[in-house]
């Protein structure tokens, strides 16, 4: 059989038939492993995260003045400004009905706080307020 | 014999080729996707586990306040705040354990790798309340699994009495490695102002 030059249009087009089915397929594939990541780590990591720097903020000192908090945790850089809406000096700490009397005179502070995870080049934004409560001093 | 082109033989074959290949091609890449698909809700697993420890620890229970006249001195000093903690292992009484609905004794255990939790509840008939203890019968649970390096570490709380600050952290660490990442989750517990102003109030009446 004599040896063929060149190919036909036929042949051409096959092949890019079956190149194009194998990039969409590939494209498609790619593109829904991204997702399917990004998906898991909104979910997983993300939610862990932002819950358990909520639980820590809890339990750090706040200015009244307002402030910030950066640091990194599970593979994200954070970044938590916090500021005061509303304090108010109460007589009444906790449930009144099961306590049978009061503890005495505290201020309860309510701070509105915005915290920031950057991780690469993307990052996500979560809101929340944390409740403190401080003894009023005496000679006041 | 020359030939310059195809014969619609061909043609066909070369159609049928293409069209089982693609054929196959999309039914594996819907077998993937159904795939993915499974593994994206089983990945849900993780924040619902963190969510039940979240809530476990949340609602640690100073039981022995309810029933404190039934104690002896030495028994109240000793399950006051029942709260054992150590950096493989914790064990105390909470409100909302993950399978009863009924005040539990609860132990979280690092074993190789994996978390494991058991869960008692304190008013059982076969268990003495000031004592509790898990039974020979209690079964463990697997909540994380893949946490490499895994210890709790603990955090004073830094506002409350002595008396409490010292037994009961404020913080729950559970520090471990994942995929080479370096993670950390924090739980906190909630002290109820129950238990501040029965502190505060026997301070007041010492004084």
């Amino acid at each position: 059989m004599k040896p063929r030059k060149a190919v036909i249009t036929i042949e051409v087009l096959i092949a890019l038939i079956v190149m194009f089915s194998a990039v969409v397929l590939t494209t498609s594939s790619i593109r829904t492993l991204n997702l399917f990541k990004l998906k898991k780590e909104k979910y997983e990591v993300n939610y862990t995260t932002v819950l358990s720097l909520k639980a820590m903020f809890e339990n750090r000192a706040f200015d009244q003045n307002g402030g910030k908090f950066t640091g990194s945790i599970n593979g994200f850089s954070y970044e938590m400004s916090y500021k005061l809406n509303e304090n108010k000096r109460t007589y009444v700490l906790g449930e009144t009905d099961a306590l049978g009397g009061n503890i005495g005179p505290y201020y309860i502070f309510l701070y509105v706080c915005e915290l920031k995870l950057f991780k690469n080049s993307s990052y996500s934004q979560s809101n929340f307020q944390i409740l403190k409560h401080m003894k009023v001093p005496v000679h006041e | 014999m020359n030939k310059s082109a195809f014969s619609l033989i061909e043609v066909l074959v070369a159609m049928v080729i293409v069209s089982l290949i693609t054929t196959t091609g999309m039914f594996s890449f819907k077998l993937a996707i159904n795939q993915i698909d499974r593994q994206s809700s089983l990945s849900f697993d993780e924040p619902i586990h963190f969510s039940q420890l979240k809530n476990l620890f949340n609602a640690t229970y100073f039981y022995t306040e309810e029933k404190k006249e039934q104690f002896t001195p030495a028994e109240l000093f000793e399950y006051k705040y029942l709260f054992r903690k150590s950096e493989n292992e914790i064990t105390f009484v909470s409100s909302a354990p993950i399978y009863s609905k009924k005040l539990s004794l609860v132990n979280l255990k690092i074993i190789d790798n994996k978390l494991m939790y058991k869960e008692e509840e304190i008013y059982n008939p076969k268990q003495d309340y000031k004592k509790p203890i898990f039974l020979e019968d209690t079964s463990e649970h697997e909540l994380l699994t893949d946490i490499k390096n895994a210890k709790f570490t603990y955090e004073k709380p830094i506002d409350l009495p002595a008396d409490i600050s010292s037994r009961v952290p404020k913080l729950v660490k559970l520090e471990f490695v994942r995929n080479d990442v370096d993670f950390t989750y924090i739980f906190d517990i909630k002290y109820n102002f129950y238990y501040l102003k029965q502190f505060l109030k026997s301070k007041r009446l010492t004084q």
